[in-house]
């Protein structure tokens, strides 16, 4: 569906993408992970025109579009923050790229009051000003505005960032509900690690204008190809030498391990038994606690899951223990 | 709202259109009429047409020689520039009014070119010598007095009284410009005096004291002269030019009284001339013919109460006219002045003005 | 780059600006700096030793660059007060308020001053009441630095009450809430949270109170006496004399490097510190209620105060209207002196000088408009050499007075020219039309710039990503978001030139007269038809009623219509 094919952007003397290549597939949710700056908006920018790349080509179907003009690419876009027009009513907003294609009025209207029913925008509400809506309104009337032309993809930069924590999850599912009605190809910009394991299909995680690591969900957090992804991704707990003095696995490699992938007091057949080490905090997330633990010098945190009682009390020992084939490990210096 | 707006905006570019283009049609007739050359049009650049005086003189020349007059209303000063502005490609026919300093300026600057009227030898003062413009007005440039706040025994004999005796300090009202024609004729009066090929620009220093303590000791006013005589600012005298008295008295309730030094008034001309390159040169040589003629002016002088230069134009009209024509002239060295005028002004603005 | 069709627009619109910049503001400018300077075939610099003689000129140059930074500290003050009273804080009575503080943008000048005068000046309301109260308060007290500071402060707010409240409304009121909710006292909210999104708008108009303070010419005139003259008037009547254009082009030119520089040193300023509102859900502002009881009271005290000083000299100007010229000279007011007769008088003259104004800066407030659209959209997209070099080069209009911009654009123009397509330009309706569209030049650009700032450029893409042309995009998006400043702009535009005499006095066509010859061909004081003080008051009071009209019908009705 769209083929990226080494994409290289440089500002100046500072290069903000080198060599990226990736192919998004038809209908798939393709999220573009990455910290501030790592070039993600840049890439983002590039496929939809903004940005013209230094090198390499966009193609959509087939097609290439890399030198086309923003306006004849019909790729749809929701800003981060949603740049809805303040001169005109959510209609007027919504109707804006229909009355740019000159498509007939009663079409217009036919076509609009589809939209508004699928993102649930009501008659009222259509003829406000934008800066009378709420922050989810207004995320619904970008995006309205964005698929009501019927792009072949949608592009969203940071759709959810600056709204509260709550407000942020309800309309993550939104989105994720809205994009399965319409089936869309959608790639995705943020830099909340959480709102792409659980939105996409795919992620590609960037790093200083690189892809670190493309892949699903479950392939970046267990698999994390790279120091740099396993560390963004999720929590994470990294085994000192102290730590990895007490078994036979190789010392020359930095070593991590996921959280749940920890155990204590619940050795299986395949487990590395460590030994004992003691709690000393704990934090309560409802679902789950997570424990702070001292292994002789080396700090480590495990989570269990909330069954209403605390499982452990402060200053308590525990038998530590884990599969071997869970560890992340890298080569020393791959950090980069 | 913006919907209103464009509509509005709209609606008013359509109609500003329409009259912008109306208005274009009418410079087109204007010019079609010009280059026809039927000889029927005059563009008269003049400092004089206030008062209804444009339209009189545009309706005469309608009626007597077929003439259509385009008048160009404006300030001597800035007529003058103007004319000097549009040197290269003139486009004025006629000028009628000025000063002998702004005809100095015009002749200077090559704008006027000769013309000399059949009437030019019946005018006794203020020609040109080589008939580049020719006198049609004459205005006495006047120290003049409220008789209800001064009387005639008390009030003084000649301009430098009114800086030198310090009883009149304060009570005599200065101009706060320098571009009026008025005020450079009274300048002009003072200079006269102290003409000093060696001093300061041409005048000696006790010329400079003089102007300076002119300033000093008058009271700066930006309105009408007579005006700040009836105010309260304590000016009980200031200059005026002839045909101004008259209805000022009426309007401010004054007595008007005014001196008459020994040493003269100095008078203004107000002249008629024809433009160096103009358009319509056929037309506006027969219009100065017109204009000056000893009727024309006598009917213009009784209509406007001005002073003609033509003696036959005195004949009937009222004594204070008469009194005018009557006063002496001062002998004004304008070859010596009229260049320097504006280095001198220039001198008093940036030195001596309050 | 290849010669796609953009390009080529690109490069068209580019050479039309240069081009505009080329012919109408530099070669005429040229020609007057040539002839001003040079003199009989070379170039002389005597106007700085005959300046540097003047001991006078220098200290009307002094005052004006102390009247300058002082006014704009006032200025500043009082103006973003009033706003603060008529929108910000509750205020009794806010929207008679309102209109009281906006009078002055309806009318300028020597009347403005003239309605001080009959209240401050000699025998004037105030003085005759002052001298019952202080015997020994001599009758011309109202004289010198302080009396043109005040008529100043209070003359030069208008652009304060129509930019500073714009500014206001994009003010996000949740900011408010959170900084008050943060224990944040009133002082503090208004100081840390309010004014830094005002700073952007008022840095705009305190650079035109500085130049005004600059180039004011009839308050010192009026009420400066011999102690505060400034250097304006003096350039004005030096650059009418022809053999001192060279001194009042020097002075001006000092007056408009100055101006620029400061330009220069406001534009860093405006990139360091505009501060947009960041959020996604903005809340309009809500009035303030001051809780603090005195300083309610005070501030009452004040706004009230206020709006006497503002409507007292137009309740005289419209008053004198009425009167004749022997009651204005006499500033003797009573009832039994009032007649129609003035105004019987100004409207049964010739109308057509109003049309004729009313079409000339309906057409040049509205090219200016435009052209200035572009050039910010240019400079805004296209940051660079190029465009700063633009920017500066429009604000060639501030480097001379509009009497040598006149005499330059007549002297280059009355003779074909093969730049200008060998059109001779003399007395036609165009070149009036651009003379006057060139003066309002830089107060365009820098307003309009002001307003660009607060645009969001991602409306422009959303637009595009939408499908939209640039150019449609800038027509549908763009300019709605900045319009109310756009048409406020034009409105003063507009305004201002309705009663131009500099510009016209050189190049009117004698068959369109306009206004502001027309009347001052009325009111000459210089003729047999005697003094017609009268008729200046009653041709105000129509322009006033005029501009007001105007500002009502582009800017009044829209008291929703924010920036956002």
């Amino acid at each position: 569906m769209i083929d990226l094919s080494d994409i290289s952007v440089d500002f100046g003397n500072f290069s903000a993408l080198t060599g990226i290549n990736i192919e998004v597939r038809e209908g798939e949710f393709f999220t573009l992970l990455g910290p501030s700056g790592c070039g993600k908006t840049t890439l983002l920018r590039t496929i939809t025109g903004f940005i013209a790349p230094t090198s390499g080509t966009v193609s959509v179907s087939g097609k290439d579009i890399t030198r086309l003009d923003v306006e004849k690419r019909n790729i749809g876009m929701v800003f981060q923050n949603y740049a809805l027009f303040p001169s005109m009513s959510v209609y007027e907003n919504i109707a804006f790229g229909l009355r740019v294609k000159k498509i007939p009025k009663g079409d217009i209207r036919k076509k609009i009051e589809e939209i508004a029913h699928r993102v649930e925008l009501d008659e009222t509400q259509m003829t406000r000003k934008v800066n009378q809506l709420s922050g989810g309104q207004q995320q619904r009337v970008a995006i309205a505005r964005a698929l009501v032309t019927s792009p072949s993809i949608i592009c969203l930069d940071e759709p959810l960032s600056n709204l509260d924590a709550k407000l942020r999850i309800q309309l993550r599912n939104e989105l994720k509900d809205l994009q399965r009605k319409f089936g869309i190809t959608t790639i995705y910009v943020t830099h909340d690690q959480e709102e792409a394991l659980t939105l996409s299909d795919r992620i590609a995680v960037l790093n200083k204008g690189k892809i670190e690591q493309l892949g699903k969900p479950n392939e970046i957090y267990n698999h994390s190809e790279t120091e740099f992804v396993c560390n963004f991704i999720g929590d994470i707990n990294r085994l000192t030498p102290e730590f990895l003095k007490k078994t036979d696995l190789p010392m020359d490699k930095t070593t991590y391990i996921r959280l749940e992938q920890l155990y204590a007091n619940a050795p299986k057949q395949n487990h590395i038994i460590w030994g004992e080490a003691k709690v000393t905090s704990s934090e309560y997330y409802g679902l789950y606690i997570k424990y702070t633990i001292d292994a002789q010098g080396t700090t480590l945190k495990i989570v269990e899951k909330n069954s209403g009682v605390a499982m452990y009390k402060i200053g308590e020992n525990v038998n530590l223990s884990f599969d071997p084939s869970s560890l992340l490990q890298y080569e020393r210096g791959d950090q980069s | 709202m913006p919907k209103i707006f464009v509509k509005l905006l709209g609606f008013i570019s359509v109609l500003s259109c329409g009259m912008f283009l109306f208005g274009c049609n009418q410079d087109g007739s204007q010019e079609q009429a010009g280059d026809g050359g039927g000889g029927n049009m005059v563009v008269l650049y003049s400092n004089a047409l206030t008062d209804g005086r444009g339209d009189w003189i545009a309706e005469r020349a309608m009626a007597d020689l077929g003439i259509e007059v385009l008048q160009v209303q404006v300030g001597g000063v800035d007529l003058a520039n103007r004319l000097v502005a549009e040197r290269d490609n003139p486009q004025a026919d006629v000028v009628f009014g000025l000063n002998p300093m702004l005809w100095w300026q015009l002749q200077h600057n090559d704008i006027i070119v000769q013309h000399v009227p059949p009437w030019a030898n019946e005018i006794p003062v203020g020609n040109h010598p080589n008939g580049l413009f020719h006198a049609v007005i004459l205005v006495g440039n006047l120290l003049w007095y409220d008789q209800n706040q001064i009387n005639s025994a008390e009030a003084p004999g000649d301009w430098p009284e009114l800086w030198q005796n310090p009883t009149f300090h304060g009570r005599y009202a200065v101009p706060d410009t320098l571009e009026g024609s008025t005020v450079q004729m009274v300048l002009s009066g003072i200079f006269n005096r102290y003409i000093d090929p060696n001093g300061h620009l041409g005048i000696s220093d006790e010329g400079w004291e003089n102007i300076a303590a002119k300033f000093r000791y008058g009271v700066s006013s930006n309105q009408d002269m007579a005006a700040e005589i009836a105010g309260p600012s304590g000016a009980v005298m200031s200059q005026i030019w002839s045909h101004g008295i008259p209805v000022r008295e009426e309007q401010f309730e004054i007595n008007a009284g005014f001196v008459s030094p020994g040493v003269g008034v100095p008078f203004s001309i107000e002249g008629v001339a024809l433009v160096n390159g103009a358009n319509n040169p056929d037309a506006a040589r027969r219009f100065i013919d017109w204009f000056g003629q000893a009727e024309i002016m006598h009917e213009f002088s009784a209509e406007f109460g001005f002073v003609p230069a033509h003696p036959d134009a005195l004949e009937g009209l009222p004594p204070f006219n008469s009194v005018i024509a009557g006063l002496t002239h001062q002998q004004i060295d304008w070859d010596f002045i009229a260049p320097r005028m504006g280095d001198w002004l220039e001198h008093i603005l940036l030195n001596y003005m309050q | 780059m290849s010669l796609t069709k953009k390009n080529i627009t690109q490069a068209t619109i580019f050479t039309g600006l240069v081009w505009f910049i080329v012919v109408f503001l530099i070669a005429p400018n040229i020609t007057t700096v040539t002839d001003v300077f040079w003199q009989d075939g070379e170039f002389t610099m005597r106007a700085i030793e005959r300046m540097r003689n003047a001991p006078r000129a220098m200290q009307a140059l002094r005052n004006s660059f102390i009247i300058a930074p002082v006014l704009s500290v006032t200025v500043g003050f009082v103006g973003v007060t009033l706003v603060l009273i008529t929108d910000y804080f509750k205020v009794f009575g806010a929207k008679i308020l309102r209109l009281g503080y906006m009078t002055t943008l309806l009318y300028s000048g020597i009347v403005l001053v003239s309605g001080y005068v009959f209240l401050y000046g000699n025998n004037g309301f105030v003085t005759n009441i002052l001298v019952q109260i202080f015997p020994n308060l001599e009758q011309d007290w109202f004289s010198g630095f302080w009396a043109v500071l005040f008529v100043m402060t209070f003359a030069a707010t208008g652009n304060h009450m129509i930019f500073i409240r714009n500014a206001l409304r994009s003010v996000d009121y949740q900011t408010i809430e959170v900084a008050r909710n943060l224990g944040a006292s009133s002082f503090t909210i208004l100081w840390r949270v309010v004014l830094p999104v005002l700073l952007p708008s008022l840095t705009a108009v305190t650079v035109f109170t500085f130049l005004g303070g600059l180039s004011a010419i009839a308050a010192p005139l009026l009420v400066g006496g011999p102690d505060f003259r400034a250097i304006t008037p003096l350039i004005l009547q030096l650059s009418r004399l022809q053999g001192s254009r060279d001194i009042a082009a020097l002075l001006a030119l000092i007056l408009g490097v100055s101006s620029i520089l400061l330009i220069a040193v406001f534009s860093l300023l405006e990139k360091r510190g505009h501060y947009l509102s960041v959020s996604k859900v903005k809340t309009d502002l809500v009035k303030q209620k001051i809780r603090n009881p005195v300083v309610n009271v005070f501030v009452h005290i004040y706004a009230y105060v206020l709006f006497l000083i503002y409507i007292s000299p137009v309740v005289m100007i419209v008053l004198f209207s009425f009167t004749d010229s022997r009651t204005i000279a006499r500033r003797e007011f009573n009832f039994s002196a009032l007649t129609l007769d003035n105004y019987i008088a100004a409207l049964t003259q010739n109308f057509s000088p109003f049309m004729t104004s009313a079409i000339y800066s309906f057409l040049a407030a509205t090219g200016v408009a435009v052209l200035m659209l572009l050039v910010c959209r240019i400079i805004t997209k296209h940051k660079g050499k190029a465009s700063t070099a633009i920017e500066y080069a429009f604000m060639i209009p501030w480097l001379l007075p509009t009497v040598l911009i006149a005499w330059g654009l007549v002297a280059t123009f009355n003779r074909p020219q093969w730049f200008m397509f060998n059109q001779p330009l003399a007395n036609t309706t165009t070149i009036m039309v651009l003379g006057y569209l060139i003066i309002c030049i830089p107060f365009t650009l820098r307003m309009t710039r002001a307003s660009f700032f607060s645009i969001d450029d991602t409306l422009e893409d959303a637009a595009k990503n939408l499908g939209a042309k640039p150019m449609y995009a800038f027509l549908r998006i763009i300019i709605p978001v900045i319009l109310p400043s756009v048409l406020a702009i034009f409105a003063l535009n507009f305004n201002r030139l309705l009663a131009e005499f500099d510009m016209s006095v050189f190049m009117y066509n004698p068959l369109s007269v306009p206004l502001g010859v027309e009347i001052e061909n009325l009111t000459m004081a210089g003729d047999s038809g005697g003094d017609s003080a009268e008729l200046v008051f009653v041709y105000t009071v129509i322009i006033m009623a005029i501009s007001a009209l105007v500002l009502y019908l582009v800017y009044g009705r829209n008291s929703k219509i924010g920036i956002d």
